[in-house]
């Protein structure tokens, strides 16, 4: 609770011990999100850039899940593929941007597609450890109630599953925006990323926290409002009282 | 009245590596309808893989075990109790019957809840029972799945005395009231003295049948003295049953 008050305090102090226009204290950034949000682009960029990460996030989220799934539960795609995983998981996401916007253009597609790219094989690797966690006599059980296909995924695989999914959402979520930022730096049309990269130029750094700070708080608001309760809500029989 | 299916087990062979001495070759046993025939022997000898043989869980085999006529894979899910609990964790109790049998409505599941002695505990997560009432849950399900065939693996191992005692007298009178076809894993003696019309001693690899003990005298006019002169007679069995208690 007091974790975020006290970094706003630290920050407060030292911007009025370095007073400088570089260096703008937590009012002035707020003050500046206001203006910004009511006279300039804030929210349209907000809305660009988060349109972009929510896409790319859905898309990798899905489709990772999936493939996790089908790698961690055969073993033979899993060692086909295991080389493939290691070098997603090493790829400059960089290099990935560069060569998908000369592939694509600087289309929202390359973008998107750059970002699920670098993203995935991170999903995939995690929901593959779920998979190989799975406990087998959840199995055994399955096949003595003689559980169909859906009620095997339902009632065994995906609560096994969930605290995985959940896990590859958190660090999907934090990943993916900054690479959208990247990207956004390195060639659109607008967005929070390609706004910076103008305040950079005028080294406007009120303006530069201002925008950070508001992605922020909208993901503090997905944690918080959507993942926090939804992981409380699939996990309380771990917490229910004895 | 019988009440659950007649089982009829042919295993021709069953082996878990191509290379590895068959665990069953010819192992032939017919079990009456709503018999309760407990199958007894050394640990490891394989009484519980003739179960899962049984409930269809594990299909790797040749030969045939028949259920009131149908293969073992194909009939209808068992009322299988594993050594452990084994409830869904993340499901409340009331949901772990349900996913035995679907269609239980509310009233069902309490009902089936109240024969084990569990009655409203159906909101409880089995983390939140003690050991003894997991135990009975299972066995709650192992009855909704299918209060006909009751497949018992070891279903007291691990439980203190006073717990074996009571799950005992829960299980002789579901037993008394339902008629069901019952295989009972145990390497107790007790347990079969206790529950089982009939004890098989299973012995050697491959496993074939030691002992066949009737136990004639029916469960509700059992005393403590002819429970403990079957105990002793079947634990004096020759040799296979040493590791018998």
């Amino acid at each position: 609770m007091l974790s975020l008050p006290l970094l706003l305090i630290v920050w407060q102090a030292l911007a009025m011990v370095f007073a400088n226009r570089l260096f703008p204290s937590p009012i002035a950034v707020v003050e500046q999100m206001g203006t910004l949000a009511l006279e300039g682009r804030l929210l349209s960029d907000l809305g660009k850039t988060l349109l972009r990460a929510g896409a790319a996030f859905a898309i990798a989220m899905v489709l990772g899940t999936a493939l996790g799934l089908v790698v961690g539960r055969r073993p033979r795609v899993d060692r086909l593929f295991s080389a493939w995983l290691v070098v997603g998981l090493n790829l400059p996401a960089i290099v990935v941007a560069i060569v998908l916007y000369i592939w694509l253009g600087l289309t929202e597609l390359a973008l998107v597609s750059a970002v699920v790219v670098n993203k995935l094989p991170l999903v995939i690797v995690t929901i593959r450890e779920g998979v190989r966690s799975f406990a087998p006599e959840y199995e055994e059980l399955a096949r003595a109630l003689r559980f169909d296909s859906w009620r095997r995924f339902r009632l065994i695989f995906w609560p096994q599953l969930l605290p995985f999914v959940l896990a590859a959402a958190r660090t999907g979520l934090s990943l993916i925006w900054k690479i959208v930022l990247v990207f956004e730096v390195l060639g659109s049309d607008g967005g929070v990323g390609y706004r910076v990269s103008l305040m950079f130029q005028f080294f406007d750094v009120a303006g530069i926290l201002a925008y950070t700070a508001s992605f922020i708080l909208v993901v503090l608001a997905f944690e918080y409002g959507v993942l926090g309760p939804l992981e409380r809500r699939a996990l309380r029989w771990r917490t229910a009282p004895a | 009245m019988a009440h659950g299916p007649g089982l009829s087990i042919a295993i021709a062979g069953k082996r878990f590596a191509a290379d590895a001495a068959p665990l069953f070759a010819g192992f032939r046993l017919e079990v009456a309808p709503g018999s309760v025939v407990a199958l007894l022997g050394p640990s490891g000898v394989g009484k519980s893989t003739l179960l899962r043989l049984v409930a269809g869980i594990d299909t790797a085999f040749d030969g045939r075990i028949a259920i009131d006529g149908a293969d073992a894979a194909a009939a209808p899910a068992p009322g299988f109790v594993f050594q452990d609990p084994r409830l869904l964790p993340w499901l409340t109790v009331a949901d772990n019957l349900r996913a035995a049998a679907p269609s239980l409505g509310r009233e069902a599941v309490e009902e089936a809840l109240a024969r084990v002695g569990l009655a409203g505990q159906g909101d409880a997560f089995p983390q939140q029972l003690s050991g003894g009432m997991q135990r009975r849950a299972a066995l709650a399900r192992a009855l909704v799945a299918n209060p006909g065939l009751l497949l018992l693996d070891e279903p007291f191992v691990s439980l203190d005395a006073a717990l074996v005692r009571e799950m005992q007298q829960l299980l002789a009178g579901l037993i008394e009231a339902g008629r069901p076809t019952v295989l009972l894993v145990s390497h107790a003696a007790e347990d079969a003295a206790r529950l089982a019309d009939r004890a098989v001693v299973l012995t050697g690899r491959p496993v074939r049948v030691a002992e066949d003990v009737a136990l004639p005298i029916p469960r509700a006019r059992r005393s403590g003295e002819t429970i403990a002169a079957d105990r002793a007679r079947l634990a004096a069995l020759p040799a296979p049953t040493g590791q018998m208690r």
